[in-house]
């Protein structure tokens, strides 16, 4: 009798000892995965503010880029215009100052941005290695060069604040079929052709003041594109350009460096438009 | 000798056993007591471990996640700069109503020369602000209306 109530007695003081063992656990386990999580958590702040800044960098250009992917094959569609009617370098010295002074002294960690490769009259967009894209602001022109990747088509709208005198279409002929809509407060055309992306076609739009140039296929380097201006009127223009690429994935940075460091996290990294 | 008379034995010649006669139920109450004491220590002692377990920074992140997503999606698809430019509120409010139901939200918007008095302000339809835990995101906004203006959009997020 004395052995059983021994016995019982042990087992639970086991039992119980097992039960404080595995709430102490549970409550250690979960503490240990909350700091964990919270301090991964804390690595996505950057992205979060990466991502702000970069759309803001859009919105200063007014410029939208995106990439859709297909088979095989990949379509770069801008959204843009030249030349700016407003000063892009005040814009992006204003922004550089409402940031550091203003907005990064709300956010936890530090912050710095540099945009002295933006600000030096030119925007580039980097497309990883493959593709670069350039606005300068300074002397208007706009230019996607390809790395050696084949341009299959191209789809070009053009609308501009004035009126057309006349143009000039020139082209190598090629495979590559091209279509560009144009027009303006008074005229309007369509060019439907088939180019060689790696010989030189070029649309000359005559104003009474000015030119502006569109060049496709070898701007310089083959399968690019260009539109160069000296009209202080605006061109909007939207450009998809479809290039033979097998990729669901290109990072899309602008020439810009955003640097971040918050508790353990230190960080420099392009500003990204698109991951 | 005849031992059922001694007291050894009971009716049924049973052994008794007379040592601490009296005492032995008082110290089989007392064991038990303590036994029960110990064990009762032990389990709220367990429950005390359990319930500090806490999952409200799971929901924190729920919730900053999904104010970070909102604003994302405000800003991306220009309703905050369009509602600038409109000097009104209520293209915020419809895609704010039309958010995630369980989750409330308001946003409001500072132009960059004064973060202290909002310029347009619009909160969740059916949302008090009431809460237990608050979450605050920020993103920059610029309008871009033939010059360039900066604003902070900030949306506050919590649980109805």
């Amino acid at each position: 009798m004395n052995k059983k109530g021994f016995l019982f007695t042990i087992s639970v003081v086991l039992f119980a000892s097992t039960l404080l063992f595995f709430s102490q656990n549970y409550l250690n386990e979960n503490i240990g995965r909350e700091t964990m999580i919270l301090r991964s958590y804390s690595t996505s702040s950057e992205p979060f503010l990466n991502d702000d800044l970069s759309f803001d960098i859009e919105r200063i250009f007014d410029l939208d880029i995106k990439i859709g992917y297909e088979a095989n094959k990949i379509e770069i569609i801008i959204n843009d215009s030249l030349p700016k009617q407003y000063s892009v370098s005040n814009a992006l010295t204003n922004y550089a100052s409402f940031l550091n002074n203003t907005f990064f002294a709300r956010i936890k960690g530090t912050q710095t941005i540099d945009l002295t490769n933006i600000n030096d009259g030119s925007l580039e967009v980097f497309f990883d290695d493959n593709f670069s894209f350039t606005h300068n602001y300074d002397s208007p022109f706009v230019s996607l060069t390809s790395n050696g990747i084949t341009l299959s088509s191209v789809d070009l709208n053009l609308d501009y604040n004035g009126s057309l005198s006349s143009y000039t279409w020139t082209r190598t002929a090629g495979i590559a079929p091209v279509v560009i809509r144009y027009e303006d407060d008074v005229n309007s055309f369509t060019i439907s052709d088939l180019i060689d992306p790696s010989n030189t076609s070029t649309l000359v739009l005559l104003y009474s003041d000015s030119n502006t140039t569109i060049t496709l296929g070898d701007t310089g380097t083959a399968n690019s594109f260009k539109i160069d201006t000296n009209s202080t009127k605006i061109t909007y223009y939207d450009i998809n350009l479809t290039y033979s690429f097998d990729a669901n994935f290109l990072p899309v940075k602008i020439n810009s460096i955003l640097s971040h460091s918050d508790n353990r996290i230190d960080s420099n990294s392009y500003l990204k438009i698109l991951n | 000798m005849d031992l059922k008379n001694k007291g050894f034995f009971d009716e049924e010649g049973l052994q008794k056993s007379n040592r601490f006669p009296k005492n032995r139920g008082f110290i089989i109450s007392s064991d038990a007591f303590i036994g029960l004491t110990v064990l009762a220590f032990l389990i709220l002692v367990s429950l005390s471990y359990v319930a500090q377990v806490n999952i409200d920074s799971w929901n924190n992140i729920d919730l900053i996640n999904s104010a970070r997503d909102l604003s994302t999606v405000l800003e991306k698809n220009l309703v905050f700069e369009n509602a600038i430019k409109q000097q009104s509120s209520e293209l915020i409010q419809q895609n704010i109503n039309e958010s995630l139901q369980s989750i409330c939200f308001e946003a409001r918007i500072y132009s960059s020369t004064d973060l202290n008095t909002p310029i347009l302000g619009a909160l969740k339809a059916d949302c008090t602000k009431s809460f237990s835990e608050l979450v605050s995101v920020e993103r920059t906004i610029i309008v871009n209306d033939s010059n360039v203006s900066f604003y902070v959009a900030k949306m506050e997020a919590w649980y109805k």
